[in-house]
């Protein structure tokens, strides 16, 4: 036995009784229509019923439901516009707003972080030019500075800008993790920082890194 | 008030002019045309606002209520996937929205000011048809909010019992035995005065 016997297996009678309001409505179907039609030709009950249910829906539908739509949307314009108008309005846009609508969930936040990796890559590679003469002490290549000078490694770091300030120098590389920094100086000054580097408290070396400059 | 007529065995698979005109402006106001919402707004304010007064009852929450579920639909449009009739998609956000204001606002549905006076009022000979609907409309008013959108649903908007287990997020057999239960206490309230409705 399935669930279509069982439907069938109903009284008439309910069946008819349960579909009589979309019967009178004219919201069934073609055979559930017929089949209340037919109940109908030999049913007192459901007829009457019918024609007590049709007064009432007739009295029921009554009148409709004033309502100023054009007041309604008035009050709903603003609300709408603050997420259509952005556009004529480019310096307070957020920056959500540029996103395409279709382009919100997970499929955005994705396309956005690519674009954020893309971006990222391009700025490395316009700087490159800038940053060669910048490297950590840890990465491979040529060392082009003229000492490297070595802090101690609970110097405070507004100790280590002010010596550093002090000596004149320009900081090529570093910090490393041994807190090292390796500057670049007028050669003819070399012996003199160096002296001076050395006699600062939180300097623990400070050694040239070229010959200094024959008189 | 009858909506369409069916010669079909699934109603819901009816072609529908006017609903493939309404999906025609859900994809705009998807692609946030404002003119396609106004559009949109206009042609559905009426029928919900009918719809919610009958369901919520308090002018100011059905204001509220209805531009609420305007706004879903304003910002929900590109979630509509065609599944089902773009009318019974926006009812069923106008009845969700319906129920969380009637549990928000704590009122009791018999002290409901318009639905008193409906009460007392007695037949002289016969009611004129605005009485007659008020009577109605504050017996209907005493019974539950499901039943209400089921009397309503069907007597006023036309929509099939499949449509309206839609909009009420239940099933058909629920529905039936809702609109069964409903008609009975309405015909049993009104039997004493069914020669008033002839």
């Amino acid at each position: 036995m399935n669930g279509l016997i069982l439907r069938f297996a109903k009284p008439a009678h309910q069946t008819a009784q349960e579909l009589l309001p979309w019967f009178a409505t004219g919201a069934l179907g073609a055979r559930e229509s017929e089949m209340v039609e037919q109940h109908l030709q030999q049913c007192t009950i459901c007829q009457a019923d019918l024609d007590s249910l049709k007064a009432v829906r007739t009295a029921y539908v009554g009148r409709e439901v004033p309502l100023d739509v054009e007041r309604l949307l008035d009050t709903i314009r603003p609300r709408i516009k603050a997420k259509a108008a952005a556009p004529s309005r480019p310096r307070k846009r957020g920056w959500l707003s540029y996103v395409p609508a279709g382009l919100t969930g997970w499929t955005g936040w994705a396309l956005a972080a690519q674009l954020a990796v893309i971006v990222g890559l391009g700025l490395t590679l316009v700087n490159q030019p800038q940053r060669v003469d910048y490297r950590t002490l840890t990465s491979a290549g040529v060392t082009t500075g003229d000492l490297i000078v070595e802090f101690d490694p609970n110097t405070p770091v507004r100790e280590v800008a002010r010596i550093l300030h002090k000596s004149g120098a320009r900081v090529i590389e570093g910090p490393t993790v041994s807190n090292s920094y390796v500057l670049s100086i007028d050669r003819d000054r070399l012996p003199v920082q160096l002296a001076a580097l050395r006699a600062e408290p939180a300097v623990v070396l400070a050694e040239a890194l070229k010959a200094p400059a024959k008189p | 008030m009858r909506r369409r007529q069916m010669n079909d065995s699934d109603p819901a698979k009816q072609p529908d002019t006017a609903q493939d005109g309404d999906a025609v402006l859900l994809q705009r106001i998807a692609a946030g045309d404002r003119l396609a919402f106004e559009a949109f707004y206009r042609a559905y304010v009426p029928r919900l606002g009918r719809f919610l007064h009958r369901l919520v009852r308090r002018s100011h929450v059905i204001e509220e209520v209805l531009n609420d579920a305007m706004l879903v639909v304003w910002r929900s449009a590109a979630k509509f996937r065609g599944q089902s009739k773009v009318s019974t998609w926006v009812f069923a956000i106008a009845y969700n929205k319906a129920l969380k204001a009637i549990q928000r606002i704590d009122d009791p549905v018999d002290s409901d000011p318009e639905m008193l006076e409906s009460e007392q009022l007695e037949p002289e000979g016969y009611l004129m048809q605005e009485q007659r609907t008020a009577l109605l409309w504050g017996i209907v008013d005493r019974m539950s909010a499901e039943h209400r959108a089921v009397i309503e649903l069907t007597y006023y908007h036309g929509y099939s019992y499949d449509e309206i287990a839609e909009i009420m997020g239940c099933p058909i057999n629920t529905v039936k035995t809702r609109m069964y239960h409903a008609r009975r206490r309405l015909q049993t309230m009104v039997s004493e005065r069914m020669e008033d409705f002839r």
